[in-house]
């Protein structure tokens, strides 16, 4: 049912994954927080992660970055791959990894410095541009593509915390592009939004598709069926059913995704 | 099924599925009512059924804002969403057949202007299996019973040799003697509306069958009955 | 009921708020008593007596300008007893006949107040009205230019390795809970430190600004560590997680992100230790800074003193004059300790936008 109403581009859902994720399993400390847990995230799709408060999908979206490497008593075992290569392996610099995969967080959070400085950022301390005019393009396309151009081109060097947090977002979702990643992470990126503010993130989320592939997670299941490809429900550390957006919220295979979408959790 | 967490959607969803059962009722009755005087030559309650007919039209209203402000306020998914879909899709077939069962009655308003005739037997053997059609597939969207729901849609191929049957006796009827066009063409009319209330009532049988399964119906899924 | 009740709270509100007021009035009632009196015994020290420059009246005029009358100088200064008589008509050792001499010269013009520029000029010196603060703000100055070279890089860099780098463990809880009391330790055992390790083991000079400066700098480090551990810890996380998602190094959040936005926490802390340092007498008077010296440092290792311990040395001096000299240098400290923090105020105020 779910396979009429796929694009011909969305097809591509059957091509090689961006990611993927076999058998993960996170402890902070001795508590378990993700329990075997598979995904596949196909390329130039967005997929969303959905699930209860605690059920684990935060703490999922940041094994994906290694942000989780921050935290001091997080462990990792399982494999998370990046077209083939597994990110954990001790060969691999978390630093140049966080410019493949780029992360966008609840609460925009732009440095306390002008937008130009904020988006050009990332292209400077990874050395991405040859001279200023250079680094000018990246973050005029990285701005551009951010949908927030049109509303900041003639005050680049102004503070970036007097822009609206709509706008806020969407600047650090620039920043982030600016890096040019292969994967974008996006923890609840509306949460702090108006409708408005939110409905222009989810256009661009659409937008971003062409280019990169998203992982969103989201409290608000009518965003994810709205965003997303796929979809997947975590419930207390496990992943309980991944699949097409569209069928997964008409029809639910598992019992527990029906009752959480339809409100009867609890 | 758990209870939703907002009761108040819990309760919208339920009078919406009362308001199907109820219609239905109240349709059935109106078939029975219609076939009776037709049968009686009771001018009477065919008229009531006539005049109860609006009612019915009047629940279908009903069901449309409910499901409509359900889908707007609540934007059920899953199971929620197709249970108010279906709603709406049978509703105004119930709504079809409560029509044909005045249709029905207006027959016998016009018959009682004939002389008596014989041939009005029969409709009330043809009745039978549509009856049953629509109570059943009511009954199927009551319990979200599938198998129920595919026994009604097998019924119809019973339905229609009957009506053939009938039509056949009544067109050998008015060949016989052209004084009988007269009422044979109105309990052909009659007849018509009887098969189209199980026409209908399958149609039903499939709405419920896309509820329960969610997979839209087709004939091949028949063939594991 | 809930009427009376209501009324009760109220009044309690009131009375609170009353005895809030009288406490207040009654510390400004002695700030107001203690700067009163500082001032009213200070404030002439910034006045000199002169006399016009005429033979005869030798025994009037200070006792250097008594040998040493310049020629074509109008007006010389007068000698501390004429001056204080002048002042304040404080008699002390004048005979009868100076001061009607005295009140001789008032009628006809020839005794005059005077701005006492020489009060910031000159050095300290056996005589009240020639004494000044200058060789106490040099090494001052100096004490405290060391003060700050030995804390800042120090206190900032511990603090930032314990915030930032340093695990947590037992060894790291126990190093900051010592941090955190040597910040409370009386400041003359810093003295008795600074005499131990830096005069009698190390053999430096004794009362000079290198000893003296070390010695505050210990003093001061584990404030600055607090107050910088404190600033960083303030600045929210999700700054940190945004540049760690850039994929910056460790380094670089810490430095592109965390220490700017932390500065003007860390400059508050590094400004009201210093102010604090600029003011300690006790530890340096156990390194021996208590010595007159007549004339300022030109080096670190020249033999210094430091304002407040220059209050204090006046402070002990018989002369009515050293009285007004001493309130007086309180009040320059004074100054100086306000413009110390309210720079730090100001400072915070214009960061923080």
């Amino acid at each position: 049912m779910g396979a009429l109403f796929l694009s011909a581009r969305d097809l591509r859902l059957k091509m090689a994954p961006k990611m993927n994720v076999k058998d993960l399993n996170l402890f902070y400390g001795d508590k378990q927080a993700l329990f075997n847990v598979s995904l596949d995230l196909p390329e130039f799709q967005t997929t969303a992660l959905i699930g209860p408060s605690g059920c684990g999908k935060s703490s999922f979206l940041r094994c994906l970055n290694r942000m989780n490497d921050i935290v001091p008593s997080a462990q990792v075992e399982g494999q998370v791959l990046l077209d083939g290569h597994d990110i954990y392996a001790p060969s691999v610099d978390v630093v140049e990894l966080r410019t493949h995969v780029g992360m966008v967080f609840q609460k925009p959070n732009p440095f306390p410095r002008s937008i130009y400085e904020n988006v050009a950022y990332g292209p400077r301390i990874h050395c991405l541009f040859k001279n200023k005019t250079d680094l000018d393009k990246i973050v005029e396309k990285s701005l551009h593509r951010a949908g927030l151009w049109g509303e900041v081109k003639d005050r680049l060097h102004q503070p970036a915390t007097r822009l609206s947090g709509g706008q806020q977002q969407r600047l650090c979702i620039a920043r982030a592009i600016a890096v040019n990643p292969d994967v974008i992470l996006m923890d609840e990126p509306c949460s702090a939004l108006d409708p408005i503010a939110t409905a222009k993130v989810e256009e661009l989320i659409d937008e971003l598709r062409e280019k990169f592939t998203i992982v969103i997670v989201t409290h608000n299941l009518q965003q994810a069926a709205r965003v997303s490809q796929q979809t997947a429900f975590f419930h207390s550390g496990y992943l309980v059913e991944a699949g097409e957006t569209g069928a997964l919220f008409t029809t639910p295979q598992d019992k527990r995704t029906q009752g959480y979408i339809t409100g009867r959790y609890g | 099924m758990n209870e939703h967490i907002v009761k108040a959607y819990d309760e919208e969803l339920k009078t919406l599925h009362a308001l199907i059962r109820h219609m239905g009722e109240k349709t059935v009755e109106q078939i029975r009512k219609a076939i009776q005087s037709l049968i009686e030559r009771n001018g009477k309650l065919a008229q009531e059924v006539i005049d109860h007919d609006n009612e019915i039209n009047l629940l279908e209203i009903k069901v449309d804002e409910l499901a409509v402000r359900i889908l707007a306020l609540r934007q059920p998914v899953a199971s929620d969403l197709r249970m108010v879909v279906a709603a709406l899709k049978i509703s105004n077939q119930v709504e079809r057949i409560a029509d044909y069962a005045a249709n029905i009655a207006k027959r016998t308003l016009l018959l009682n202007e004939m002389p008596p005739f014989p041939g009005i037997e029969g409709l009330s053997t043809l009745v039978r299996i549509p009856k049953q059609m629509i109570e059943k597939a009511i009954s199927a969207f009551a319990a979200s019973d599938v198998d129920l729901a595919l026994q009604v849609w097998h019924m119809d191929r019973e339905v229609d040799e009957l009506y053939n049957a009938y039509l056949r006796q009544l067109f050998d009827t008015m060949i016989t003697d052209p004084k009988n066009i007269g009422p044979c063409t109105q309990l052909l009319f009659a007849a018509k509306n009887i098969e189209r209330i199980g026409d209908q009532s399958t149609n039903i049988a499939e709405a419920v069958y896309t509820m329960v399964t969610g997979k839209p119906f087709k004939e091949s899924d028949t063939l594991k009955k | 009921m809930k009427k009376a009740i209501l009324k009760k709270r109220h009044l309690r509100e009131r009375w609170f708020r009353r005895a809030g007021l009288m406490s207040l009035l009654l510390a400004l009632l002695f700030l107001g008593a203690i700067f009163g009196d500082i001032i009213y015994k200070g404030y002439p020290a910034f006045l000199r007596t002169e006399i016009a420059t005429e033979e005869g009246l030798s025994d009037l005029l200070n006792p250097h300008a008594r040998y040493h009358v310049q020629e074509g100088l109008q007006w010389t200064t007068a000698s501390d007893d004429v001056d204080m008589y002048n002042k304040r008509g404080y008699v002390g050792r004048l005979l009868p006949d100076q001061i009607l001499a005295i009140e001789a010269l008032k009628k006809t013009g020839k005794i005059r107040l005077v701005f006492n520029g020489a009060f910031f000029t000159h050095s300290d010196s056996r005589e009240p009205e020639l004494a000044g603060i200058w060789g106490g703000l040099v090494g001052s100055l100096l004490t405290l230019f060391v003060t700050f070279l030995t804390a800042f890089p120090l206190g900032v860099g511990t603090a930032i390795y314990l915030e930032e780098f340093a695990p947590k463990n037992r060894f790291t809880h126990w190093i900051e809970a010592n941090i955190n009391n040597l910040a409370a330790v009386p400041s003359i055992l810093f003295g008795l430190l600074g005499l131990v390790f830096f005069i009698h083991f190390m053999g430096l000079p004794r009362p000079s600004a290198l000893v003296g400066g070390l010695t505050l700098g210990l003093m001061s480090l584990p404030v600055m560590v607090v107050a910088t551990r404190a600033s960083l810890s303030s600045v929210p996380s999700t700054l940190k997680e945004a540049a760690l998602g850039l994929g910056a190094t460790p380094l670089q959040v810490l430095f592109h992100h965390v220490v700017p936005t932390a500065l003007p926490g860390i400059m508050t802390g590094v400004i009201l230790s210093l102010a604090r340092a600029l003011g300690e007498t006790a530890p340096l008077l156990m390194i021996g800074m208590v010595a007159f010296i007549a004339t300022p440092p030109s080096s670190f290792l020249d033999p210094a003193t430091v304002l407040p311990v220059q209050i204090f040395n006046w402070s002990r001096s018989p002369e009515m004059g050293f009285v007004e000299n001493t309130s007086g240098a309180i009040l320059v400290l004074l100054f100086v300790l306000v413009l110390l923090n309210g720079g730090a105020v100001f400072i915070r105020k214009r960061f923080e936008t």
